[in-house]
């Protein structure tokens, strides 16, 4: 079976392996094929359907809290070991009063990029109408312009190159890494670089309807 | 509950795959970031030559492991 639905959610893995999410509606249940597709966003940016859904913007502020904060948890940990006086103990309280002083900073900041890089991603999308890797680029530049804005117009520049280079750099690692996983599947259909929603669902599609 | 089996029989990527997917992407991203940022901020601080490659290197190391780190969670959150 290739899809499973639950809590009106359905998981599939399309043909680059990469998880799918698809929230579904009541309307999918009646065979109205009317499907909010969002992707892992870590995963292959150019996979991306209707990614407009506001919704992606909560969800993708959380994560990027859930993250930066894990992600400071373990850095911070270190770090207030290492900086903390001789002493298992004082090693101990240092790592933890570092991870609680610096852990949620870290968590609020990313919340912030991802949210605020999210709600500009998700503009373009709509006001451009096309889902392409200069959305995530502008995005990302705008986003960090925006943030330095009271560091004044040079700083928001170097900001803006950072953003925008670094959201370069992770479409390119994308693109690249969808080419790759794609040219591991010789037997499935490939694809083109942007593959039009309607192809690459049909099969599960097509089975799905079966299971109606 | 994911299912396993995906709509051309390919089976799923476990998570602990997932996540060795993201700390290989975000490496390999930070690596290319550390050495763009890296080379700038080196230059800045007046290196030159020799030491100019270890400072580029260790750049890209640190910035490489950052990157993977955080990206491996990213991808270990949405399993």
């Amino acid at each position: 079976m290739p899809l499973a639905l639950s809590g009106g959610v359905m998981y599939w893995y399309d043909l680059n392996g990469l998880f799918t999410v698809s929230r579904n509606s009541w309307r999918a249940q009646t065979g109205e094929v009317d499907l909010l597709f969002r992707h892992n966003e870590y995963s292959t940016p150019n996979v991306k359907f209707h990614s407009s859904s506001p919704w992606r913007i909560v969800d993708d502020c959380g994560g990027a809290f859930t993250m930066g904060a894990i992600g400071g948890g373990i850095f911070q940990a270190v770090k207030g070991f290492r900086n903390a006086p001789a002493g298992m103990s004082h090693r101990m309280r240092g790592s933890m009063t570092a991870i609680k002083t610096r852990a949620p900073q870290l968590g609020g900041s990313f919340a912030v990029w991802g949210g605020l890089f999210s709600m500009i991603d998700c503009g373009l999308v709509k006001v451009r109408g096309k889902e392409d890797p200069w959305n995530s680029i502008t995005s990302g530049a705008m986003t960090g312009a925006i943030l330095a804005a009271r560091n004044g117009p040079v700083a928001m520049v170097g900001s803006a190159a950072m953003g925008g280079i670094l959201l370069a750099l992770i479409e390119g690692a994308g693109i690249l890494l969808t080419r790759f996983a794609s040219s591991q599947f010789p037997t499935g259909p490939q694809f083109a670089e942007e593959p039009a929603p309607a192809p690459m669902p049909a099969p599960s599609f097509g089975d799905y309807r079966q299971y109606q | 509950m994911p299912v396993a089996v995906g709509p051309y029989g390919q089976t799923q990527p476990s998570c602990f795959d997932r996540v060795k997917m993201g700390f290989m992407m975000g490496f390999a991203v930070g690596m290319a970031a550390g050495a763009m940022f890296g080379t700038f901020s080196c230059l800045r601080i007046g290196m030159r030559g020799r030491e100019l490659m270890g400072g580029v290197g260790k750049t890209m190391m640190q910035s490489g492991g950052t990157f993977g780190t955080f990206m491996a969670i990213g991808m270990g959150i949405r399993c």
